[in-house]
Protein backbone atom coordinates (compact mmCIF):
# COMPACT_ATOMS: atom_id res chain seq x y z
CA UNK A 1 0.00 0.00 0.00
CA UNK A 2 1.18 3.52 -0.64
CA UNK A 3 0.22 6.72 1.12
CA UNK A 4 -2.02 7.67 -1.79
CA UNK A 5 -4.19 4.61 -1.19
CA UNK A 6 -4.65 5.11 2.54
CA UNK A 7 -5.91 8.19 4.33
CA UNK A 8 -3.87 9.62 7.17
CA UNK A 9 -6.56 8.52 9.58
CA UNK A 10 -6.45 4.92 8.36
CA UNK A 11 -2.65 4.81 8.53
CA UNK A 12 -2.58 6.19 12.08
CA UNK A 13 -5.29 3.72 13.12
CA UNK A 14 -3.28 0.82 11.69
CA UNK A 15 -0.10 2.09 13.36
CA UNK A 16 -1.94 2.27 16.66
CA UNK A 17 -2.90 -1.37 16.44
CA UNK A 18 0.62 -2.62 15.72
CA UNK A 19 1.78 -4.94 18.47
CA UNK A 20 4.91 -2.80 18.88
CA UNK A 21 4.44 0.64 17.30
CA UNK A 22 8.00 1.65 18.17
CA UNK A 23 9.38 -1.22 16.07
CA UNK A 24 6.92 -0.41 13.30
CA UNK A 25 7.76 3.31 13.08
CA UNK A 26 10.56 3.00 10.54
CA UNK A 27 8.45 0.73 8.33
CA UNK A 28 5.51 3.11 8.45
CA UNK A 29 7.69 6.14 7.70
CA UNK A 30 9.07 4.27 4.72
CA UNK A 31 5.65 3.29 3.41
CA UNK A 32 3.76 6.47 4.19
CA UNK A 33 6.22 9.37 3.90
CA UNK A 34 3.36 11.81 3.39
CA UNK A 35 2.19 11.16 6.94
CA UNK A 36 5.65 11.22 8.52
CA UNK A 37 4.96 14.11 10.89
CA UNK A 38 1.69 12.63 12.17
CA UNK A 39 3.36 9.23 12.63
CA UNK A 40 6.29 10.74 14.54
CA UNK A 41 3.89 12.68 16.78
CA UNK A 42 1.87 9.57 17.45
CA UNK A 43 4.99 7.49 18.13
CA UNK A 44 6.00 9.97 20.81
CA UNK A 45 2.50 10.06 22.32
CA UNK A 46 2.33 6.26 22.50
CA UNK A 47 5.71 6.05 24.24
CA UNK A 48 4.82 8.91 26.57
CA UNK A 49 1.32 7.71 27.49
CA UNK A 50 2.65 4.26 28.32
CA UNK A 51 4.85 5.75 31.01
CA UNK A 52 2.00 7.69 32.63
CA UNK A 53 0.01 4.84 34.16
CA UNK A 54 1.07 5.81 37.67
CA UNK A 55 1.11 9.58 37.14
CA UNK A 56 -0.36 11.47 40.10
CA UNK A 57 -3.73 13.17 39.71
CA UNK A 58 -3.57 16.82 38.70
CA UNK A 59 -4.86 19.37 41.21
CA UNK A 60 -7.86 20.15 39.04
CA UNK A 61 -8.78 16.53 38.31
CA UNK A 62 -12.06 16.56 40.26
CA UNK A 63 -13.22 19.79 38.63
CA UNK A 64 -12.22 18.54 35.19
CA UNK A 65 -14.10 15.26 35.64
CA UNK A 66 -17.15 17.12 36.98
CA UNK A 67 -17.03 19.33 33.88
CA UNK A 68 -16.79 16.29 31.62
CA UNK A 69 -19.77 14.72 33.42
CA UNK A 70 -21.82 17.89 32.90
CA UNK A 71 -20.98 17.87 29.18
CA UNK A 72 -21.84 14.19 28.92
CA UNK A 73 -25.18 14.69 30.65
CA UNK A 74 -26.06 17.60 28.40
CA UNK A 75 -25.28 15.46 25.37
CA UNK A 76 -27.24 12.48 26.73
CA UNK A 77 -30.32 14.50 27.66
CA UNK A 78 -33.11 13.47 25.31
CA UNK A 79 -33.40 16.08 22.61
CA UNK A 80 -36.90 17.09 21.65
CA UNK A 81 -37.84 16.43 18.04
CA UNK A 82 -39.23 19.30 15.98
CA UNK A 83 -40.78 19.53 12.52
CA UNK A 84 -37.54 21.13 11.32
CA UNK A 85 -35.74 17.86 11.98
CA UNK A 86 -37.75 16.27 9.15
CA UNK A 87 -35.53 17.82 6.52
CA UNK A 88 -35.72 16.72 2.85
CA UNK A 89 -32.50 14.75 3.38
CA UNK A 90 -33.97 12.91 6.35
CA UNK A 91 -37.17 12.15 4.42
CA UNK A 92 -35.03 10.86 1.58
CA UNK A 93 -33.21 8.58 4.03
CA UNK A 94 -36.58 7.34 5.29
CA UNK A 95 -37.62 6.55 1.75
CA UNK A 96 -34.44 4.58 1.21
CA UNK A 97 -35.12 2.65 4.40
CA UNK A 98 -38.79 1.99 3.55
CA UNK A 99 -38.82 1.59 -0.21
CA UNK A 100 -42.47 0.52 -0.28
CA UNK A 101 -43.66 3.85 1.10
CA UNK A 102 -44.33 7.01 -0.88
CA UNK A 103 -43.14 10.42 0.37
CA UNK A 104 -46.61 11.41 1.51
CA UNK A 105 -46.42 8.88 4.35
CA UNK A 106 -43.40 10.67 5.83
CA UNK A 107 -44.84 14.15 5.33
CA UNK A 108 -47.99 13.01 7.13
CA UNK A 109 -45.86 11.73 9.97
CA UNK A 110 -44.01 15.04 10.00
CA UNK A 111 -47.36 16.85 10.17
CA UNK A 112 -48.42 14.57 13.04
CA UNK A 113 -51.50 13.32 11.27
CA UNK A 114 -51.02 9.77 12.52
CA UNK A 115 -51.81 8.21 15.88
CA UNK A 116 -48.42 7.32 17.36
CA UNK A 117 -49.87 4.31 19.17
CA UNK A 118 -50.82 2.68 15.84
CA UNK A 119 -47.30 2.71 14.41
CA UNK A 120 -45.45 -0.62 14.85
CA UNK A 121 -42.48 -0.45 17.25
CA UNK A 122 -40.00 -1.63 14.63
CA UNK A 123 -40.99 1.24 12.34
CA UNK A 124 -40.83 3.71 15.23
CA UNK A 125 -37.36 2.43 16.05
CA UNK A 126 -36.06 2.81 12.52
CA UNK A 127 -37.58 6.26 12.10
CA UNK A 128 -36.06 7.38 15.42
CA UNK A 129 -32.70 6.04 14.33
CA UNK A 130 -32.85 8.01 11.07
CA UNK A 131 -33.91 11.12 12.99
CA UNK A 132 -31.08 10.44 15.49
CA UNK A 133 -33.43 10.66 18.42
CA UNK A 134 -34.76 8.33 21.07
CA UNK A 135 -38.02 6.53 20.30
CA UNK A 136 -39.62 8.39 23.21
CA UNK A 137 -38.72 11.73 21.61
CA UNK A 138 -40.34 10.61 18.33
CA UNK A 139 -43.43 9.39 20.20
CA UNK A 140 -43.72 12.70 22.08
CA UNK A 141 -43.44 14.58 18.80
CA UNK A 142 -46.12 12.49 17.06
CA UNK A 143 -48.47 12.91 20.01
CA UNK A 144 -48.48 16.69 19.55
CA UNK A 145 -51.35 18.41 17.70
CA UNK A 146 -51.44 17.77 13.99
CA UNK A 147 -50.43 20.58 11.67
CA UNK A 148 -53.23 22.57 10.07
CA UNK A 149 -53.50 22.60 6.31
CA UNK A 150 -52.15 25.94 5.14
CA UNK A 151 -55.38 26.74 3.29
CA UNK A 152 -57.63 25.92 6.27
CA UNK A 153 -57.79 29.48 7.59
CA UNK A 154 -59.12 30.88 4.31
CA UNK A 155 -61.79 28.40 3.39
CA UNK A 156 -63.98 28.24 6.44
CA UNK A 157 -66.14 30.65 8.41
CA UNK A 158 -65.47 28.74 11.58
CA UNK A 159 -62.10 28.82 13.36
CA UNK A 160 -59.64 26.36 11.84
CA UNK A 161 -59.34 23.06 13.64
CA UNK A 162 -56.83 20.31 13.13
CA UNK A 163 -58.25 17.20 11.51
CA UNK A 164 -58.58 14.09 13.61
CA UNK A 165 -55.55 11.86 13.49
CA UNK A 166 -55.75 8.64 11.52
CA UNK A 167 -54.27 5.26 12.18
CA UNK A 168 -51.02 4.23 10.52
CA UNK A 169 -52.89 1.51 8.65
CA UNK A 170 -55.36 4.04 7.21
CA UNK A 171 -52.49 6.27 6.21
CA UNK A 172 -50.93 3.40 4.27
CA UNK A 173 -54.26 2.66 2.57
CA UNK A 174 -54.78 6.34 1.67
CA UNK A 175 -51.24 6.51 0.32
CA UNK A 176 -51.95 3.58 -2.00
CA UNK A 177 -49.54 1.12 -0.38
CA UNK A 178 -50.25 -2.39 -1.68
CA UNK A 179 -51.96 -4.93 0.57
CA UNK A 180 -48.86 -7.13 0.69
CA UNK A 181 -46.55 -4.25 1.64
CA UNK A 182 -49.06 -2.97 4.16
CA UNK A 183 -49.28 -6.36 5.85
CA UNK A 184 -45.51 -6.66 5.95
CA UNK A 185 -45.11 -3.21 7.45
CA UNK A 186 -47.84 -3.67 10.04
CA UNK A 187 -46.45 -7.07 11.03
CA UNK A 188 -43.19 -5.35 11.73
CA UNK A 189 -41.31 -7.53 9.24
CA UNK A 190 -39.92 -4.50 7.40
CA UNK B 1 -8.64 -9.18 29.74
CA UNK B 2 -11.46 -11.73 29.39
CA UNK B 3 -10.23 -13.54 32.49
CA UNK B 4 -10.20 -10.31 34.48
CA UNK B 5 -13.69 -9.42 33.30
CA UNK B 6 -14.96 -12.88 34.23
CA UNK B 7 -13.39 -12.55 37.67
CA UNK B 8 -14.89 -9.09 38.20
CA UNK B 9 -18.32 -10.23 37.04
CA UNK B 10 -18.46 -12.48 40.09
CA UNK B 11 -18.20 -9.45 42.38
CA UNK B 12 -20.93 -7.13 43.59
CA UNK B 13 -21.06 -3.58 42.18
CA UNK B 14 -19.47 -2.22 45.34
CA UNK B 15 -16.68 -4.78 45.32
CA UNK B 16 -16.05 -4.06 41.64
CA UNK B 17 -15.79 -0.34 42.32
CA UNK B 18 -13.35 -1.00 45.13
CA UNK B 19 -11.12 -2.85 42.67
CA UNK B 20 -11.56 -0.17 40.00
CA UNK B 21 -10.39 2.50 42.44
CA UNK B 22 -6.94 0.92 42.72
CA UNK B 23 -4.90 3.23 40.54
CA UNK B 24 -1.45 1.73 41.01
CA UNK B 25 -0.66 -0.42 37.95
CA UNK B 26 1.83 -2.41 40.03
CA UNK B 27 -0.87 -3.63 42.43
CA UNK B 28 -1.96 -7.23 41.75
CA UNK B 29 -5.58 -6.08 42.19
CA UNK B 30 -5.22 -3.31 39.61
CA UNK B 31 -7.90 -3.39 36.93
CA UNK B 32 -6.82 -2.40 33.45
CA UNK B 33 -8.57 0.65 31.97
CA UNK B 34 -9.81 -1.51 29.08
CA UNK B 35 -11.87 -3.47 31.63
CA UNK B 36 -13.22 -0.25 33.10
CA UNK B 37 -14.39 0.81 29.64
CA UNK B 38 -16.02 -2.59 29.20
CA UNK B 39 -17.97 -2.20 32.44
CA UNK B 40 -18.80 1.43 31.62
CA UNK B 41 -20.37 0.27 28.36
CA UNK B 42 -22.24 -2.49 30.14
CA UNK B 43 -23.99 0.08 32.38
CA UNK B 44 -25.99 1.17 29.34
CA UNK B 45 -27.76 -2.18 29.62
CA UNK B 46 -28.35 -2.33 33.35
CA UNK B 47 -29.75 1.21 33.38
CA UNK B 48 -28.24 1.96 36.78
CA UNK B 49 -27.20 5.60 36.63
CA UNK B 50 -25.33 5.62 39.94
CA UNK B 51 -22.99 2.88 38.76
CA UNK B 52 -22.50 4.63 35.44
CA UNK B 53 -21.47 7.84 37.21
CA UNK B 54 -18.98 6.04 39.43
CA UNK B 55 -17.45 4.22 36.48
CA UNK B 56 -17.38 7.35 34.38
CA UNK B 57 -15.37 9.17 37.06
CA UNK B 58 -12.91 6.30 37.27
CA UNK B 59 -12.50 5.98 33.51
CA UNK B 60 -11.95 9.73 33.21
CA UNK B 61 -9.34 9.64 35.98
CA UNK B 62 -7.43 7.03 33.94
CA UNK B 63 -7.99 8.99 30.75
CA UNK B 64 -6.58 12.14 32.35
CA UNK B 65 -3.30 10.60 33.49
CA UNK B 66 -1.22 11.33 30.38
CA UNK B 67 -2.21 14.98 30.42
CA UNK B 68 0.37 16.98 32.27
CA UNK B 69 -0.86 19.64 34.72
CA UNK B 70 -1.43 23.07 33.24
CA UNK B 71 -0.39 24.67 36.51
CA UNK B 72 3.18 24.65 37.75
CA UNK B 73 4.86 26.35 40.67
CA UNK B 74 7.87 28.52 39.87
CA UNK B 75 9.58 30.43 42.65
CA UNK B 76 6.42 30.62 44.73
CA UNK B 77 4.24 31.66 41.79
CA UNK B 78 1.59 29.61 40.05
CA UNK B 79 2.00 29.64 36.31
CA UNK B 80 -0.72 28.33 34.03
CA UNK B 81 -0.04 26.99 30.56
CA UNK B 82 -3.40 27.33 28.82
CA UNK B 83 -2.17 25.26 25.85
CA UNK B 84 -1.86 22.24 28.13
CA UNK B 85 -5.41 22.56 29.46
CA UNK B 86 -6.67 23.16 25.94
CA UNK B 87 -4.97 19.99 24.73
CA UNK B 88 -6.73 18.01 27.47
CA UNK B 89 -10.10 19.61 26.72
CA UNK B 90 -9.75 19.05 23.00
CA UNK B 91 -8.77 15.44 23.46
CA UNK B 92 -11.62 14.81 25.91
CA UNK B 93 -14.39 16.14 23.68
CA UNK B 94 -14.29 13.36 21.04
CA UNK B 95 -13.93 10.77 23.80
CA UNK B 96 -17.11 12.07 25.44
CA UNK B 97 -18.88 12.06 22.08
CA UNK B 98 -17.92 8.43 21.62
CA UNK B 99 -19.30 7.55 25.07
CA UNK B 100 -22.57 9.32 24.19
CA UNK B 101 -22.82 7.57 20.82
CA UNK B 102 -22.05 4.25 22.46
CA UNK B 103 -24.82 4.68 25.02
CA UNK B 104 -27.33 5.84 22.48
CA UNK B 105 -26.55 3.70 19.46
CA UNK B 106 -23.97 1.13 20.63
CA UNK B 107 -21.57 2.95 18.36
CA UNK B 108 -18.38 0.98 17.66
CA UNK B 109 -15.98 3.90 17.89
CA UNK B 110 -15.43 3.22 21.58
CA UNK B 111 -14.10 -0.29 20.82
CA UNK B 112 -10.50 0.87 20.53
CA UNK B 113 -10.53 2.07 24.17
CA UNK B 114 -11.67 -1.40 25.21
CA UNK B 115 -8.88 -3.00 23.18
CA UNK B 116 -5.93 -0.66 23.71
CA UNK B 117 -6.83 2.19 26.05
CA UNK B 118 -3.39 3.80 26.24
CA UNK B 119 -3.03 3.74 22.45
CA UNK B 120 -6.42 5.32 21.97
CA UNK B 121 -5.64 8.07 24.48
CA UNK B 122 -2.28 8.60 22.76
CA UNK B 123 -4.11 9.14 19.49
CA UNK B 124 -6.56 11.60 21.08
CA UNK B 125 -3.70 13.46 22.72
CA UNK B 126 -1.72 13.56 19.49
CA UNK B 127 -4.67 14.90 17.49
CA UNK B 128 -5.46 17.48 20.16
CA UNK B 129 -1.87 18.64 20.49
CA UNK B 130 -1.48 19.04 16.74
CA UNK B 131 -4.68 21.08 16.57
CA UNK B 132 -3.75 23.31 19.49
CA UNK B 133 -0.16 23.85 18.37
CA UNK B 134 -1.30 24.63 14.84
CA UNK B 135 -3.46 27.31 16.35
CA UNK B 136 -0.93 28.92 18.63
CA UNK B 137 2.14 28.21 16.46
CA UNK B 138 4.13 28.22 19.63
CA UNK B 139 7.85 27.97 19.88
CA UNK B 140 8.08 28.07 23.64
CA UNK B 141 8.24 24.76 25.45
CA UNK B 142 5.28 23.45 27.37
CA UNK B 143 6.04 23.56 31.08
CA UNK B 144 8.10 20.73 32.31
CA UNK B 145 7.59 19.56 35.84
CA UNK B 146 9.66 16.90 37.50
CA UNK B 147 7.15 14.75 39.32
CA UNK B 148 9.27 12.86 41.75
CA UNK B 149 12.18 15.23 42.35
CA UNK B 150 14.57 12.31 41.82
CA UNK B 151 18.13 12.93 40.87
CA UNK B 152 19.00 11.88 37.36
CA UNK B 153 20.89 8.62 37.34
CA UNK B 154 24.58 8.73 36.39
CA UNK B 155 23.76 6.63 33.33
CA UNK B 156 21.39 9.30 32.07
CA UNK B 157 23.89 12.02 32.86
CA UNK B 158 26.60 10.22 30.99
CA UNK B 159 24.36 9.54 28.04
CA UNK B 160 23.40 13.18 27.93
CA UNK B 161 27.01 14.24 28.02
CA UNK B 162 27.53 11.94 25.06
CA UNK B 163 24.72 13.83 23.38
CA UNK B 164 22.82 10.83 22.11
CA UNK B 165 19.15 10.85 22.95
CA UNK B 166 18.72 7.25 21.89
CA UNK B 167 21.09 6.17 24.67
CA UNK B 168 19.31 8.03 27.44
CA UNK B 169 17.41 5.06 28.71
CA UNK B 170 20.20 2.57 29.01
CA UNK B 171 20.73 3.08 32.73
CA UNK B 172 20.02 0.47 35.34
CA UNK B 173 16.66 2.04 36.22
CA UNK B 174 15.52 1.95 32.61
CA UNK B 175 11.80 2.45 33.20
CA UNK B 176 12.26 5.56 35.32
CA UNK B 177 14.95 7.02 33.10
CA UNK B 178 12.81 6.48 30.08
CA UNK B 179 9.85 8.10 31.78
CA UNK B 180 11.85 11.19 32.76
CA UNK B 181 13.37 11.60 29.34
CA UNK B 182 10.02 11.12 27.61
CA UNK B 183 8.44 13.69 29.92
CA UNK B 184 11.22 16.12 29.01
CA UNK B 185 10.73 15.38 25.32
CA UNK B 186 7.00 15.87 25.71
CA UNK B 187 7.63 19.40 26.91
CA UNK B 188 9.81 20.33 23.93
CA UNK B 189 8.60 22.60 21.15
CA UNK B 190 7.29 20.65 18.19
CA UNK B 191 10.33 20.75 15.90
CA UNK B 192 12.67 19.55 18.65
CA UNK B 193 10.21 16.94 19.89
CA UNK B 194 9.98 15.36 16.46
CA UNK B 195 13.75 15.10 16.07
CA UNK B 196 14.14 13.79 19.62
CA UNK B 197 11.45 11.16 19.00
CA UNK B 198 13.22 9.98 15.87
CA UNK B 199 16.57 9.86 17.67
CA UNK B 200 14.91 7.84 20.45
CA UNK B 201 13.94 5.41 17.71
CA UNK B 202 17.53 5.27 16.45
CA UNK B 203 16.80 6.79 13.07
CA UNK B 204 19.83 8.32 11.29
CA UNK B 205 20.12 12.01 10.45
CA UNK B 206 20.66 11.25 6.80
CA UNK B 207 20.85 8.36 4.41
CA UNK B 208 22.39 8.00 0.98
CA UNK B 209 19.86 5.29 0.21
CA UNK B 210 16.63 7.05 -0.78
CA UNK B 211 14.56 4.04 0.28
CA UNK B 212 15.88 4.29 3.86
CA UNK B 213 14.18 6.52 6.40
CA UNK B 214 16.20 9.40 7.80
CA UNK B 215 15.32 12.34 10.04
CA UNK B 216 16.19 14.90 7.38
CA UNK B 217 14.15 12.99 4.81
CA UNK B 218 11.09 12.51 7.01
CA UNK B 219 11.09 16.10 8.21
CA UNK B 220 12.01 17.53 4.84
CA UNK B 221 15.02 19.46 6.10
CA UNK B 222 18.76 19.30 5.54
CA UNK B 223 20.88 16.89 7.60
CA UNK B 224 22.60 19.96 9.06
CA UNK B 225 19.27 21.33 10.30
CA UNK B 226 18.29 17.92 11.67
CA UNK B 227 21.58 17.72 13.61
CA UNK B 228 21.20 21.27 14.92
CA UNK B 229 17.68 20.53 16.12
CA UNK B 230 18.81 17.33 17.81
CA UNK B 231 21.61 19.22 19.58
CA UNK B 232 19.16 21.86 20.77
CA UNK B 233 16.67 19.19 21.85
CA UNK B 234 19.39 17.50 23.88
CA UNK B 235 20.41 20.79 25.47
CA UNK B 236 16.81 21.49 26.47
CA UNK B 237 16.37 17.98 27.85
CA UNK B 238 19.49 18.46 29.96
CA UNK B 239 18.07 21.71 31.30
CA UNK B 240 14.72 20.07 32.00
CA UNK B 241 16.40 17.23 33.89
CA UNK B 242 18.44 19.71 35.91
CA UNK B 243 21.73 18.66 34.34
CA UNK B 244 22.49 22.03 32.76
CA UNK B 245 21.77 25.65 33.42
CA UNK B 246 19.22 27.54 31.37
CA UNK B 247 21.23 29.66 28.95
Amino acid sequence: MTSTEWTEDAVLEAFLLESSPADALERYLQRYPDYAEALIDLAHEIAFVETRGDAPATSDEDAWIAGAWAKLNAALAPKALTANDWSPTIIQQMQSAFTALPTVVFTCLRDRKVLASTIPQTIMGRLAEILQREVDALKAFLEGPSVLARSAAYKSKTPPKAADKISFEDLLKDAGVSDADRRRLLDGSE
Amino acid sequence: MEAQIAELMELSCEAQLERFRISDPKSPSYVRPECLVYFLRETARDNYEGHFRSLFDLVMARYGKPFRPAEVQREGKTLVDTALSEIRDRATQPFLEKIVADRQFRDGRLDIYEIAFAMAVARDRSDARRAVLRKVQREEPLYFESEDGREVTPAVEKALSDATISDLTTGTDVANDRKRVLTAIDALPEKYRKVATMRMNNLPFESSDPTCVSISGALNCTPKTARARAAEAERRIRVALGLAEQS
